[in-house]
């Protein structure tokens, strides 16, 4: 397999695969042991499960068609697309701290400290998680 | 920033899929540079020089950052 850009969408296939037998062993699990959040693993499973699919779907196009192979290069590679690609994760993770923090003040607000101590931890790992690859990445470059 | 690489395309009677592909870029990215709406990287202009076989300076022109106005 000579294809970078193959080659990356096989793996990423595999690592969802791999993440969707999780997500589907912990449902089963959690349903074994009574646990009330099966529920949201099958859902996680649901939708890894959906974005292999479309993830084979694309690989197999991508042997059959070279035109459209060669298109998935070039947006792979491309400097501006990798740009924008950037910049919406950053904005996601904005959008994703902004919420965690709203959704954290009104369980406490709520008297459901467990939730926001449960949103106020993701907060945590996010930004920590952020200012060491910051530092990882500044003195690489 | 101001550029010539419209001019420049058409003098070689070249379409931007075909410029992009040249250059290994999408044709939306081609697009974008030549509308002034995205300034590519220095690499990507070096490439952009080489391919039409001039400097940088003479496709790219620096009108000074718009803070600095």
């Amino acid at each position: 397999m000579k294809c970078k850009s193959m080659k990356y969408n096989v793996i990423s296939t595999l690592f969802v695969m791999l993440l969707f037998s999780g997500a589907l062993f912990a449902g089963f699990y959690f349903q074994k042991n009574g646990g009330a959040s099966s529920s949201y693993f099958f859902g996680g499973a649901t939708g890894l499960l959906l974005v292999a699919i479309a993830n084979s779907i694309r690989i197999l196009r991508m042997k059959k068609n070279p035109k459209y192979r060669k298109e998935q290069e070039t947006a792979q590679k491309d400097e501006r697309l990798v740009s924008l690609r950037n910049r919406s994760t950053a904005v996601a993770f904005f959008v994703l701290v902004i919420s965690c923090a709203v959704l954290s003040i009104i369980s406490a607000i709520k008297g459901d400290m467990d939730k926001a101590s449960d949103f106020s931890l993701v907060i945590c790992i996010g930004t920590a998680v952020h200012f060491i690859s910051y530092l990882i990445l500044s003195h690489k470059e | 920033m101001k550029n010539r690489l419209e001019e420049l395309r058409k003098s070689r009677s070249l379409r931007q899929d075909e410029l992009g592909e040249a250059l290994g870029v999408s044709r939306q990215t081609v697009i974008s540079i030549e509308k002034g709406k995205y300034n590519p990287s220095i690499t990507l202009a070096f490439k952009i020089a080489r391919f039409f076989g001039t400097s940088i300076e003479e496709i790219f022109i620096y009108e000074g950052d718009e803070d600095e106005m």
